[in-house]
C-alpha cells in the first residue's frame, strides 16, 4: 500500500477571501478570510501575517497569525499569536511566547456540535459557492 | 517561512497511512497458535497431563487414606481374632477338665456332706458349655454309683493305681459314708479285735476278692458276719486298721483308701441316699 502524498493548501499572502473555507486535507493561510475555515484532517496552520475573521475548526490547529473568533482542536493546538474569542480543545494546548489570548480556554472530552443551523448554513453556503 | 519548511511542518501532522499485511504478520508471530487447534475439541497433550496431575493428587490421597484404612482394619481384625482366640483356649482348656477338678476333691472331704455342685463358683461360660455339651453340672455324678454297688473292679485300681485317681473314681454318695460310719465308734472297735471272725460272710468276700487278693486285713474285714451289723460299718471301720499305719497321722490319708472296701458293702446303700 503506497503512502499517499503529502496534500497541503496553502493561501499565500497578498490573497483575501470572503466567505467559509471547507477542506479534507492540511491548509496553510498567509491571507486574509473573512469567513469560517474548517479542516477534516491534517494541521490547519493560520500562518504568521495571516488572519481569519470568523470560527476555526481542525484537527490539528496552529495558530501563529490572528483569528477573530473561537477555535475548536480535536487533536493538537498550538498557539503563538492572538486569538480573540473562545478555545475549545479535546487534546492537548501548547502556548507559544507570542501567544495572545483574548478569552476563555476550555477543555472538552467529546466532540459536539453546538449549533446545529450553523453547521446547515455552511454546508449550505458551502453549496452555494460550489 | 518557505514553501519547505510548510511542508515540514505538515509533514510533522500527517497522519501514517495504516498498513494491515497479515501475511506478515502471520510470518512474524509463527508460534502463535493457529485457531482450528483452540477450536478443535482435542486438549493438547500438556493440557491434558496439567489435568491428569491437578487431579491425580486427590486421588492418590484418597487411594493411600484408603490403603491405610484397610491395613489398620486388618491388622484390627487380626488384634481381634489373636484376642478372641486368647479368651476362648483358657476357656476351652478349663471346660474339659473341670469334672476332674470336680471329682477328685470329693474322697478328700469324705466327712463333708454329698456336694454335687462344682468347686469353683458357676459361671456364664459354664452354663454356656453346659447347654452346648449337653451337660448339666450334676453331670459329673454317676447315677448308676447311686444306685448299683460298686463295680469290683474299682477296688484292684484303687490298690494299684495312685491316690490321685482312686480319688476320682470316687462318687459323693461314698463320701457320705464315712460321718455314717464314724457315728458309731463302739461298734468298729469290736471289729478291730476280731478281724478273723469277719471272714465268715461269703456274700461279701464275692465283691471284695479283688481287694483281699492284695490286702488279707481287707478280706477279713469282708468276711465279718454280716447278720450282727451292716456290712458298711465293718468295713468302714476296718479300714485304717487294715493298712497298719505306722503313725495316726496317716488315718485321714488313709480314709481315702478305705473307700474302695466301702462301696464293697454298699449293696443295700441305696436306701440310705
Amino acid at each position: 500500500m503506497k503512502s499517499q502524498p503529502l496534500n497541503v493548501t496553502l493561501l499565500s499572502t497578498g490573497l483575501s477571501i470572503h466567505g467559509n473555507v471547507i477542506l479534507d486535507h492540511g491548509l496553510s493561510s498567509f491571507g486574509i478570510v473573512d469567513g469560517s475555515v474548517v479542516s477534516n484532517s491534517g494541521l490547519l496552520h493560520i500562518g504568521q501575517g495571516g488572519m481569519v475573521k470568523g470560527q476555526v475548526e481542525g484537527e490539528h490547529v496552529r495558530i501563529d497569525g490572528t483569528v477573530e473568533g473561537d477555535v475548536h482542536a480535536r487533536g493538537v493546538l498550538e498557539i503563538n499569536g492572538r486569538v480573540k474569542g473562545n478555545v475549545y480543545y479535546y487534546g492537548t494546548i501548547r502556548l507559544g511566547p507570542r501567544a495572545s489570548l483574548e478569552g476563555q480556554i476550555k477543555r472538552k472530552s467529546e466532540l459536539t456540535i453546538e449549533n446545529s443551523s450553523n453547521v446547515q448554513q455552511l454546508s449550505r453556503a458551502a453549496a452555494g459557492n460550489a | 517561512m518557505d514553501i519547505r519548511e510548510i511542508q515540514a511542518l505538515h509533514a510533522q501532522y500527517t497522519a501514517q497511512p495504516v498498513i494491515i499485511d497479515l501475511s506478515s504478520h502471520t510470518a512474524a508471530m509463527p508460534m502463535l497458535p493457529a485457531p482450528e487447534r483452540s477450536a478443535s475439541g482435542l486438549l493438547p497433550p500438556r493440557a491434558l497431563l496439567s489435568k491428569m496431575r491437578s487431579a491425580g493428587r486427590p486421588a492418590l490421597l484418597a487411594l493411600a487414606i484408603a490403603a491405610i484404612a484397610g491395613a489398620g482394619g486388618v491388622s484390627a481384625a487380626r488384634i481381634w481374632q489373636a484376642m478372641h482366640a486368647t479368651a476362648h483356649v483358657p476357656h476351652d482348656a478349663q471346660t474339659p477338665g473341670r469334672p476332674a477338678p470336680a471329682v477328685a476333691p470329693q474322697p478328700a472331704s469324705a466327712d463333708r456332706p454329698v456336694n454335687a455342685a462344682p468347686p469353683r463358683p458357676l459361671t456364664s461360660g459354664d452354663l454356656d458349655t453346659a447347654l452346648t455339651s449337653g451337660r448339666t453340672p450334676l453331670s459329673h455324678v454317676d447315677p448308676k454309683a447311686l444306685t448299683a454297688p460298686t463295680p469290683v473292679v474299682v477296688a484292684p485300681a484303687h490298690d494299684s493305681q495312685p491316690a490321685a485317681v482312686t480319688q476320682a473314681a470316687a462318687s459323693p454318695i461314698r463320701a457320705t459314708r464315712a460321718p455314717a460310719a464314724a457315728a458309731q465308734p463302739p461298734q468298729a472297735s469290736e471289729p478291730d479285735a476280731t478281724q478273723p471272725a469277719q471272714r465268715q460272710d461269703p456274700a461279701l468276700t464275692t465283691r471284695v476278692a479283688a481287694n483281699t487278693a492284695s490286702n488279707p486285713a481287707s478280706q477279713a474285714e469282708s468276711v465279718q458276719p454280716a447278720a450282727t451289723r451292716p456290712a458298711l460299718r465293718p468295713i468302714h471301720h476296718i479300714k485304717p486298721h487294715r493298712e497298719p499305719a505306722p503313725s495316726v497321722a496317716h488315718d485321714a490319708p488313709a480314709a481315702p483308701a478305705a473307700q474302695p472296701t466301702a462301696p464293697a458293702a454298699k449293696s443295700g446303700d441305696v436306701q440310705l441316699f
